[in-house]
Formats: C-alpha cells, sequence, structure tokens
C-alpha cells in the first residue's frame, strides 16, 4: 500500500489553524494557502523552474503567516495591556510600598539624627530598586490574576498570546533590574550609608566599601565566573548568578500559571487564595533552592528548582478540564 | 459614528488597484489579481488586503467548486460588490475632477 502524499501547504494549514482566529483563517490563511497549493501543482517546462515557483509561494506564504501573526501579536497585546496594566501597575505600587516599609522603619530612625534632608531623601529612594525585583513578578502574577478572571472566555483566549508577550517584557524588565539596577541601588546604598555615619575604613578602590555578590553587576559577575578566586568562591558566584537569572525567568512561569488559574473557580476568593498559596510555596521553594545552590551539583538545579515545580504546575491547571459550572459560567 | 463611516468609504492604493482589477474583469483569484497587476500588488499582502476588503464590504468571495483532489483547499474567487463598484466610482469621480481643476 503505497502512502498518498500530502497536499502543498497542509501542514502549514494545520498549524495555522491552531494559531490564527477564524475569521484570519478564513480571509486570509486558507485563500493564500490554497493558490499555493494550486501554483504548486501547476505542470512546468523542468524541474528547475518548478522548484523555483514552489520556493516563491512558499516564501510569500511565511510572509502572510508572519504578517498576520505579529498583526494578532500586537492587537492582542494592546488588548491586553490596556485590561490588566492599570491593576498590575496598582498592585505594584502597593507591594513595592509595603517591601520598603520595614527597611525604612528600621534605617531611617538610626541614620536621621547623623544625616541631613538630602542624604535622607537619597537612602530612602535607593531603598525602592531593592523592593522592585520581588515585587514587579508578584504584582504581574496578582494583577493577571485578576484581570483574566475578569474576562470572558473568548476575551481570555485573546489575552493569552499578549499574557505571554508581557511575560517576555517583564522577564527582561527583570534582567535589566536584577542584573543592573538593584546591584548598582545596593552599592550606592551601602556608600551613602557608610558616609553618613561616618565610617573611617579607607576603601579600596576608594569611593566605597567593596563589592560583595550583591553589588555585582552582569558583567561583573561573569568577571568573576571567568577568574575565580577559589573554587568555593567559583561555586558561589554561579549560585548567585543562577538565582539572578531564575528570578528573571518567574515572570513567565507567573503569567502561564494566572491563564491556568484564573476561571479555575468560580469564587474571586478562592482564586486569589490559590493564587497566593501557589505564590507562597513558590517563595518557600525559591528560598530553599537558593540556600542549597551552593550544596547541590549542577549548581543550577536549586535555584531553578521553583520555576520548573510551579511551571510544570501551570501547565497542568491550563491544561486540566475545569468543572462544568465553571466553563457554563463563562460560556455566558 | 462619524470615523467608522470614513473607514467605510477610505480606499488605499491597494484596495484600489484590486477594485479597477475585479470591475474590469468580473472576478478574480488572489494570484490572478497580482499577475494581472504588473508589480503593484505582492504576494505575501493581497490576501491581507483581500480580507480587509472582505470586512469592509468592498468586494465578496466564494470557493471554487471542489475539486477532483479531496485534500486541497478550495481556492476563493473574488469579484465587487455593489458598495465596492460605488466606492470605486465615486473615487474615481473624485479623481477626475480634481484632475480637471485649474493650477493643478
Amino acid at each position: 500500500m503505497t502512502r498518498r502524499p500530502r497536499a502543498p501547504g497542509a501542514w502549514l494549514k494545520q498549524g495555522a489553524e491552531q494559531v490564527f482566529d477564524h475569521v484570519t483563517l478564513e480571509t486570509v490563511v486558507l485563500p493564500a494557502l490554497a493558490d499555493l497549493g494550486h501554483e504548486c501543482t501547476l505542470p512546468s517546462n523542468s524541474r528547475l523552474s518548478k522548484a523555483l515557483v514552489t520556493l516563491r509561494a512558499y516564501s510569500a506564504i511565511w510572509k502572510v503567516l508572519g504578517f498576520c501573526g505579529t498583526r494578532m501579536l500586537l492587537r492582542d497585546s494592546a488588548y491586553a495591556f490596556s485590561i490588566v496594566s492599570r491593576r498590575i501597575a496598582i498592585t505594584w505600587a502597593v507591594i513595592t510600598l509595603a517591601l520598603t516599609l520595614p527597611p525604612l522603619i528600621h534605617e531611617v530612625p538610626r541614620v536621621a539624627p547623623r544625616v541631613n534632608l538630602a542624604t535622607l531623601v537619597e537612602i530612602v529612594l535607593l531603598l525602592v530598586p531593592q523592593a522592585l525585583a520581588i515585587s514587579l513578578p508578584v504584582a504581574y502574577f496578582l494583577g493577571l490574576v485578576v484581570s483574566v478572571r475578569a474576562a470572558s472566555l473568548p476575551d481570555r483566549r485573546r489575552l493569552c498570546s499578549g499574557v505571554i508577550l508581557g511575560s517576555v517584557v517583564c522577564g527582561m524588565l527583570m534582567f535589566a533590574l536584577t542584573m543592573f539596577v538593584m546591584p548598582w541601588a545596593n552599592q550606592a546604598y551601602r556608600t551613602v550609608l557608610s558616609n553618613a555615619l561616618n565610617v573611617t575604613v579607607r576603601f579600596t578602590p576608594p569611593g566605597g566599601p567593596p563589592k560583595g555578590l550583591s553589588e555585582m553587576n552582569w558583567t561583573e559577575l561573569n568577571d568573576a565566573i571567568a577568574n575565580p578566586a577559589s573554587a568555593h568562591h567559583f561555586v558561589v558566584t554561579r549560585a548567585h548568578l543562577h538565582v539572578r537569572l531564575a528570578l528573571c525567568a518567574a515572570p513567565l512561569v507567573f503569567g502561564l500559571l494566572a491563564l491556568g488559574i484564573a476561571g479555575r473557580w468560580r469564587s474571586r476568593l478562592a482564586t486569589v487564595g490559590a493564587a497566593i498559596s501557589i505564590l507562597l510555596l513558590y517563595g518557600v521553594l525559591f528560598g530553599l533552592g537558593a540556600k542549597a545552590a551552593r550544596d547541590v551539583d549542577p549548581v543550577f538545579l536549586g535555584p531553578w528548582v521553583a520555576n520548573l515545580i510551579v511551571g510544570i504546575l501551570a501547565v497542568a491547571l491550563l491544561y486540566l478540564p475545569r468543572s462544568r459550572a465553571v466553563q457554563a459560567q463563562h460560556n455566558g | 459614528m462619524k470615523r467608522r463611516r470614513t473607514e467605510r468609504l477610505g480606499l488605499s492604493a491597494k484596495e484600489r488597484v484590486v477594485l479597477e482589477l475585479l470591475v474590469a474583469s468580473g472576478s478574480m483569484y488572489g494570484l490572478q489579481l497580482v499577475d494581472e497587476s504588473r508589480g503593484r500588488l505582492k504576494r505575501g499582502t493581497v490576501y491581507v488586503t483581500l480580507g480587509r476588503m472582505e470586512q469592509k464590504g468592498l468586494v465578496e468571495s466564494q470557493h471554487e467548486p471542489a475539486t477532483r483532489d479531496p485534500q486541497a483547499i478550495p481556492r476563493r474567487m473574488y469579484r465587487p460588490t455593489g458598495h465596492g463598484r460605488r466606492v470605486l466610482d465615486a473615487w474615481t469621480t473624485v479623481a477626475r475632477v480634481l484632475a480637471m481643476e485649474p493650477g493643478r
């Protein structure tokens, strides 16, 4: 029994059916694929000219798919942005404030009598970037859960691609925060504080206290790994780098998790409760993993274990069937 | 409301080429439009243009009759709607009037 050859563009059609909405599929993608199929079956003078025609046809199809994909992604992202950005921004501000307050309460009374107002403001402002790296993924997750839950099922499907793009953008922002802004703020904070408290130690190099791992940026960490002072230092620095990288990937895991959690329970309280529980679980796993990173081989396993476990949970929640009552509610 | 009406009447250069070709020939496939346009329409964007024009009600389409190969995706034949013909007429008239204006 001979196997029947597939029609030209058949696998592209299957892929497009999974990605594009019905209107785009019917009005743009399928007509283009139909013409591709027709063109590829036309008789031609030589094999070379047939190959050229096929190549030209497929390149045009990829252009159509790329155009439709980009348009869909941008349209859905704009929609997702308009729906969730305000909630995420408010949650981010609240959590940042909540994380900044404890060190503020601890430090300000200690240094306030010994510094002028400008230095005090500088110290307070330098505390903010230290909180941002934690508050951003948490706020992103909670803002998404609340927003996606409120959306109807068709709107939720439109939110998916926007959420994925948003998670990537958020991850890039986290990279900038954890690898550059936070180390700079940490070092600046220590310098301002030591100057304010009149520490008489002479620093080498001059200008501030020597940098610890938390004060090293991306370049400095990589330099320290490339030229380690000792085997122990090499392991510790690598573990620290992976902790920061794992933190950068957290928005992607949280984005998927938000899509999986939202709409799984009818009650808003249950949804937010589950979200906070998983967030706490992530925090515990991440803390344990970061602590264990120096002792576990390979080094990256510890920091990434929280992302791995919660990521698997997110995918499972995305694909597990919802209860009939919840489905009926979302179908309107 | 006003904006929506303007969008319905708006005609880009590519849409105008498509309408001119369709009005002249009656009905055509996407690929035929590209071939007949002498480079004014591109294969990568003609389907997007046709899809948009269909949503605006300027053209309508129907599948070709079933072919011998059941696996093949049926091609889509496009033809102008009455609204599309009127819009093209209006644009042609406006273009003619502007061309006749003294000092242009």
